[in-house]
């Protein structure tokens, strides 16, 4: 295999190792799920909007979670 | 005198290849010019038959090669019985214009072709077996590895194995850029993804399917070159 001219040595260490130490192709780690990413309004009140709509529907007798 | 400080914390990564044998627990890979084998969850580390003390020593050509580019190594193309893989390198590292002669190393990802093309490129198969295998008594599995046998490799090395066609020389030009984008990933997200994060595996998850897309195309990928960092 021909890899060019020779450059410099260099030591390398990492720091995680990259031997699998029991891992799975299936499973390669404990992933926890991904959390959804938040939008721009979430967690925020609703609008005017949004509460007269709620409202409306609150006088129609339908209950919005 | 304590080891000098290191120059890197992850590991450099590059292409090479293996010959896929098999002894007693299954597939094994095994060095294509020194009648060694990877072990598997194990380091392997390079020996010299020369006697150096620790390769590889710059005056000697010891030491596990890879290299950054795949047109350095799909020179005459890859088959069945070969395995094209992405492998970590550390320790002490000579490093060159085009690739690296390590001391340790293990594999990160593995692409073994699977596909019997009724014989069309057994001359290329021979010319590369020829060009590759430099020990004497090695003959070429006279078949494809089927899918069981890439579980098995892939639960052993417990590392991802990918089947994909036979890569002929004129794949390399452009499967350069994704093949690139791989290496880059596998060396940039290891710790991330041994750690468990989620967005980290899909990243190279992601960059594996995009070489395989274009290899599964058998023509160059669409739009304009990965922009690499």
């Amino acid at each position: 295999m021909r890899i060019g001219e020779q450059v410099r040595v260099v030591n390398v260490e990492p720091i995680v190792d990259p031997v699998p130490d029991g891992d799975f192709p299936e499973r390669p780690a404990e992933v926890r799920p991904l959390v959804p990413r938040p939008t721009p309004r979430s967690g925020r009140a609703a609008t005017p909007r949004q509460q007269q709509r709620i409202r409306a529907r609150a006088r129609r007798g339908v209950t919005v979670p | 005198m304590t080891e000098a400080a290191p120059d890197y914390a992850a590991p450099l990564t590059g292409w090479r290849l293996w010959l896929l044998d098999s002894d007693d627990e299954g597939p094994v890979l095994t060095s294509p010019v020194a009648t060694s084998r990877w072990p598997a969850r194990v380091a392997t580390t390079a020996s010299c038959r020369a006697g150096c003390e620790r390769p590889p020593a710059w005056e000697c050509g010891c030491g596990l090669y890879a290299t950054a580019h795949l047109r350095r190594l799909l020179t005459t193309g890859v088959t069945a019985g070969v395995v094209l893989g992405c492998a970590a390198l550390w320790g002490r590292v000579v490093e060159a214009t085009e690739g690296w002669r390590a001391e340790r190393g293990y594999p990160l990802v593995l692409f073994a072709p699977t596909v019997d093309h009724g014989g069309r490129f057994d001359v290329q198969q021979a010319v590369l077996w020829r060009a590759l295998v430099r020990r004497p008594g090695i003959t070429p599995p006279p078949d494809p590895p089927d899918a069981a046998t890439l579980r098995a490799l892939a639960h052993r090395y417990a590392v991802p194995v990918h089947a994909v066609p036979t890569l002929r020389r004129g794949h390399a030009a452009w499967m350069d850029g994704p093949a690139t984008v791989v290496r880059d990933e596998a060396a940039r997200g290891l710790a991330a993804r041994r750690l468990g994060d989620g967005h980290a595996r899909l990243r190279f998850e992601r960059a594996v399917e995009d070489l395989l897309a274009v290899l599964d195309r058998q023509r160059p990928p669409d739009g304009p070159p990965p922009i690499i960092a």
